[in-house]
């Protein structure tokens, strides 16, 4: 009995967005209801997600129903039908993050109903709003691969939307936001590539698309390297991370969407996906390039967003440089691979507080750019603290989080578990690099809200938010500071789904004061140089070549660029010589088809 | 009875509908206009041959093959029924469309005319169970595209592009000709089962030189890398229904010809099917490369953006991916190209149409002077979004089933391993700068800002909103629930085999 009631309430989760998104759009006429409602279906999922928690008691259940048959096998004749399964699967990893989605995209949603209540064209943020979340929840839930898929691509697609939702304004306000979406639906594409081609040789190897029964196999060294591609993408790591935030004077990101969106995308959904793919096959897949390689690439990641958080000066790029960053620090504790899987505990945990102290931030963030007339450049705020008091406090809870300072907040829990962790697995290079960015997040997350609440009003006309924005935030305080005493207590074992007598939270001296002693100097560091309202630090403007490296940083390290020049530019180019084949000139046509029509005979009577 | 009447309905209506048009004259005099006419009698004769075609395989008889004679020249199983309901049921929103998009054309009869010819051709060639029956209809519904292409008669492009069409698809069709005579000269037949079931055929050294005539003279219908010259051309210079006919149906009939051939009449012993589906699988790849490419290319030109021609080119890409599929070499992989027929024919003949309507709309074909349309028409912006995603494979669209499958069928395929994540890796590399392609049409259509002069709101004709609103629809149902229509042609494939 209990087992229909949680597959039931699963179903429930999963479609009451998806269902609502296209009854939503019905609603055309009546706007007040259509927003509600589409808040409401959230909300559904929320209260089932919330029973499903509490039902569940962490032994692993799959809920699978055949899909489609499928005759299988490479000979000709072979007429064997195959069933591909598919199904839900429930275990804490699922559990708690439907927990997180749905909370959070309720919380943003209801958010949204004030912050978007000017904006002309609603039906559609509802509808992909709704989507995204019903999207990311198939993706969560999902026991094979190809429901994964199916939900990691309306991700994706809904992403496209939602980032290019301003199109409609006139001149660059629209072109720029179209632009992003392109952008990110292009890069996370790549991605697309990787998982696809490993989706298709996993059920080669097993002839199963359920991801528990994922196996090595031949050319399993390879597959990982492609594999690697999709939490790349999706979750912006090191080359390919430019889509999520680019340099400012290239300004063509996901931060060209509504404050909501990123939110959505930043604390939830989208580049979750990524880190949620990784934790979900870890325990499955041990191929040591795949880990290797990924602790290189967050490793840099990780170092080089805290840098670019540093130099940018818009303040959601702050946050979505933080963000990469977060990400990698949670790979980084994936890649531990200890026996225990502790590392894994740690990057889950990691996962939950950072998703609830960045939905804070950047709502924090939605709030303050809302009541300043859409202005995001930093430079032009400052001394925030007397027009939005509520905002001031409530923002200060999410930088703390985000610095991860010990005991009172969820991050320095987590924070601390990963640094632990690494340091008892004389994992030194995640340790050293954990440390230093460590001590970079304090840095630049006080730097970030100096600028904005310290110092003089360099110029920005604040009007005050109303009640809906101030309710959500004040919720969302309460969880970051309450989640981090929730994560050592009740939540344990259901965290580590078996009850051995290992405790997620103990006290080691050494990575415990090291790592608080970044914090710590990086809190000091920060203050000495922006504490008295200062937007730039003379030292760089007066050093040549500190400022060079500071405009290759806002620059995005080039990365953009260098896209460009390798791999845009060469494609048109090399379409439009080719496309001299084709004007008929020297009638190219017939030598060309001549020669393919040789060709294939040649070939045809040497390999047959 | 159905099997003949699938083949001699549209020609008889064929005949009637010219018959109309030769008549206009005397029907006017009693009062009858001979255009209303045209118009509901072939969307009549359409929605017929395509309800006759589902029809046929539940009325019990039809089932087994082994009801018609044993010297017959025509088979009908489940995949024939597939393939004619797919021609059919696009033949019948092209004629839907017509209905406003042909409205005060001169010729109107010879246009329906030939268009049901040409189903009829396309169906002789998917029933056909020898070559000389399937070049019989090939000669039919080529020769009805010609004219069809050169609609426009009073256009200069239009004449040319049929020419070129003209010449580079007949110099295919004496390929197959030759192939067909060298066949029969070689083995004593020309029958698929017999030649099936030959054992000359592997000893012959001759067979793989025989495969390579018929693949050169099928690929160039099939726009085969090179060989596709004619393709951007005819499209793009053909009244917007007949592109949608072209890239939703002749050209698939191409690929059905390679499938047939290889795998099919000279596919009795595995070895040279494994040998020559590794060719066709690069071949595929090849075509993918080329088709994207000259795609981008026509982004850079300085005078005319060409939206029907990026269109074209777009098919090429396609027409890669379902001869990779079939070049898979197994059950599955054929399975999924004909759905990816189907999705394609459905994506691409929506766009098309939907070209129809904005080029009527502003007169132009010019990408840069239809900035915005999607904005001053919801509809059209709706429309074309739709078809875009689904031909770029991104889900709730059926693209994405029929992408999918034709991935997990080439790594299920025939080849050796590392071929297979090879051609997996870079098909899906293609698709992903395919979605760039299309995503840059968006940009232009949807994202961008209109131009001062067109700031009112677009009328779309209602049964050009009809057949699009069908066709999205059927797009999104594909997309959503793939399985039932995909287990049929799992099964029509099955049937071919056992």
């Amino acid at each position: 009995m209990m087992i229909e009631t949680l597959f039931l309430l699963s179903i429930i989760t999963v479609l009451s967005p998806l269902v609502g998104a296209f009854i939503s759009l019905l609603l055309k006429k009546w706007t007040a209801i259509r927003d509600i409602f589409s808040v409401l279906t959230i909300a559904v999922s929320a209260v089932t997600a919330v029973i499903i928690f509490i039902l569940f008691d962490g032994a692993p259940k799959p809920y699978d129903f055949n899909w489609l048959s499928w005759s299988a096998g490479s000979d000709l004749a072979s007429t064997t039908d195959q069933v591909i399964q598919s199904g839900f699967y429930l275990d804490t990893l699922s559990v708690l993050m439907t927990l997180i989605v749905t909370v959070l995209s309720m919380l943003i949603a209801f958010f949204s109903l004030e912050y978007m209540a000017e904006d002309k064209h609603r039906s559609r943020y509802w509808f992909f709003m709704q989507l995204f979340v019903g999207g990311m929840l198939l993706l969560v839930l999902a026991h094979d691969m190809i429901f994964l898929f199916l939900g990691w691509e309306i991700v994706g697609l809904c992403s496209f939307f939602l980032i290019a939702h301003h199109y409609m304004k006139k001149g660059e306000e629209g072109r720029k936001p179209a632009l992003s979406g392109i952008k990110a639906l292009i890069m996370t594409g790549i991605g697309d590539v990787g998982f696809l081609a490993f989706l298709a040789w996993a059920y080669l190897q097993t002839n199963s698309l359920l991801v528990t029964d994922l196996t090595s196999g031949s050319n399993a060294v390879f597959m990982s390297i492609l594999l690697l591609l999709a939490p790349v993408t999706k979750s912006a790591q090191f080359p390919l991370q430019s889509w999520l935030s680019s340099g400012d004077t290239v300004n063509i990101d996901a931060m060209q969407g509504p404050t909501t969106v990123s939110a959505l995308i930043h604390a939830a959904t989208m580049v979750k996906a990524g880190v949620y793919l990784v934790a979900r096959i870890s325990p499955l897949w041990g191929e040591p390039v795949f880990y290797v390689i990924l602790m290189i690439l967050a490793g840099i990641s990780t170092v080089g967003a805290a840098i670019a958080a540093l130099v940018t000066t818009d303040l959601k790029r702050v946050l979505a440089y933080s963000t990469i960053s977060q990400l990698s620090y949670m790979f980084l504790a994936f890649t531990i691979r200890d026996a225990g899987e502790h590392g894994l505990f740690a990057g889950q945990a990691h996962l939950l507080s950072h998703s609830i102290f960045k939905a804070l931030l950047f709502l924090s963030a939605g709030a303050i750019i809302h009541s300043i007339a859409e202005e995001r450049d930093m430079k032009k705020m400052g001394g925030m603290r007397k027009e939005l008091p509520w905002i001031y406090g409530f923002m200060l809870v999410g930088v703390i989080g985000l610095m991860g300072i010990p005991i009172i907040s969820n991050g320095g829990y987590s924070k601390e578990m990963i640094i632990t962790t690494a340091f008892e697995n004389g994992n030194w290079f995640v340790f050293v690099v954990g440390v230093l960015a460590a001590f970079l997040t304090a840095l630049y997350a006080i730097r970030m809200f100096l600028m904005i609440f310290h110092g003089k009003n360099r110029g920005a006309n604040v009007h005050k938010p109303k009640y809906i924005m101030r309710i959500t935030l004040g919720i969302l305080a309460v969880i970051v500071v309450a989640s981090g005493f929730v994560l050592e207590g009740p939540l344990q074992n259901k965290l580590t789904g078996h009850n051995e007598a290992y405790t997620l939270l103990h006290f080691v001296p050494l990575p415990f004061f090291v790592s608080l002693g970044a914090i710590i100097l990086g809190i000091g560091l920060s203050y000495l140089l922006y504490g008295k309202g200062q937007t730039e630090v003379s030292l760089i403007e007066n050093n040549n070549v500190l400022r060079f490296l500071r405009d290759v940083v806002a620059h995005g390290f080039y990365m953009d660029h260098l896209y460009n020049a390798v791999f845009v530019k060469p494609v048109f180019w090399i379409g439009n010589q080719l496309s001299f084949l084709k004007t008929g000139k020297i009638n190219w046509n017939m030598i060309l088809g001549s020669f393919v029509a040789i060709a294939t005979i040649v070939v045809l009577v040497v390999i047959v | 009875m159905i099997l003949p009447l699938i083949l001699i309905i549209p020609l008889a209506g064929a005949f009637l509908l010219t018959l109309f048009e030769q008549l206009k004259r005397y029907l006017g005099k009693i009062k009858i206009d001979s255009d209303v006419l045209n118009h509901l009698f072939a969307n009549i004769l359409a929605l017929g041959i395509f309800i006759l075609a589902i029809l046929s395989y539940s009325i019990a008889g039809l089932k087994n093959l082994n009801t018609l004679p044993p010297d017959r020249l025509l088979e009908f199983d489940l995949l024939q029924v597939i393939l004619i309901s797919i021609f059919a049921f696009l033949v019948w929103m092209a004629v839907l469309f017509s209905i406003n998009y042909m409205k005060d054309k001169g010729g109107l009869g010879y246009y329906y005319a030939l268009i049901f010819t040409l189903l009829s051709g396309l169906s002789t060639v998917v029933m056909a169970n020898n070559f000389f029956t399937l070049f019989v209809g090939w000669e039919l519904f080529a020769l009805s595209s010609y004219a069809l292409v050169a609609f426009d008669r009073l256009k200069r492009g239009a004449v040319e592009a049929s020419l070129k069409y003209f010449i580079m698809s007949t110099a295919g069709s004496s390929f197959v000709l030759l192939g067909i005579a060298l066949t029969y000269g070689i083995f004593g037949s020309v029958d698929f089962a017999t030649l099936r079931n030959s054992t000359a055929i592997t000893s012959n050294p001759l067979t793989g030189f025989i495969i390579a005539i018929f693949v050169i003279g099928f690929g160039g219908t099939a726009a085969m890398l090179f060989l596709n010259a004619w393709l951007p051309d005819a499209h793009s210079h053909a009244p917007s229904t007949i592109s949608a006919l072209l890239s939703g149906m002749v050209v698939k009939a191409g690929a059905y010809g390679i499938y047939r051939t290889v795998f099919w009449a000279f596919g009795g012993s595995n070895d040279i099917v494994a040998s020559s589906s590794v060719f066709i699988s690069w071949l595929g790849i090849l075509t993918m490369f080329e088709g994207n490419l000259l795609v981008f290319a026509q982004f850079w030109r300085k005078d005319i953006i060409d939206f029907k021609r990026i269109l074209a080119y777009s098919t090429t890409v396609h027409l890669g991916f379902i001869v990779l599929g079939i070049g898979a070499g197994t059950e599955v992989g054929i399975s999924a190209s004909i759905f990816h027929i189907l999705t394609h024919s459905l994506g691409k003949g929506s766009l098309f149409l939907l070209s129809g309507t904005i080029i009527a709309a502003i007169g132009s074909r010019d990408l840069r002077e239809m900035k915005g349309i999607g904005r001053r028409s919801p509809f059209i912006g709706i429309v074309l979004t739709i078809g875009l995603l689904s031909l770029g494979g991104i889900p709730i669209t059926g693209g994405f089933a029929s992408k999918l499958y034709v991935i997990l069928a080439i790594f299920n395929g025939n080849h050796t391993e590392i071929m297979n994540i090879l051609l997996v890796v870079l098909a899906i590399i293609n698709a992903v700068l395919a979605l760039g392609g299309y995503l840059y049409i968006l940009k232009f259509i949807v994202f961008d800002e209109p131009e001062a002069k067109g700031e009112e709101k677009l009328k779309i004709p209602v049964f050009e909103a009809i057949a699009l609103i069908i066709m999205v629809l059927v797009i999104i149902v594909l997309g959503v629930w793939p399985t039932e229509v995909f287990n049929q042609i799992i099964q029509a494939i099955g049937n071919l085999f056992t």
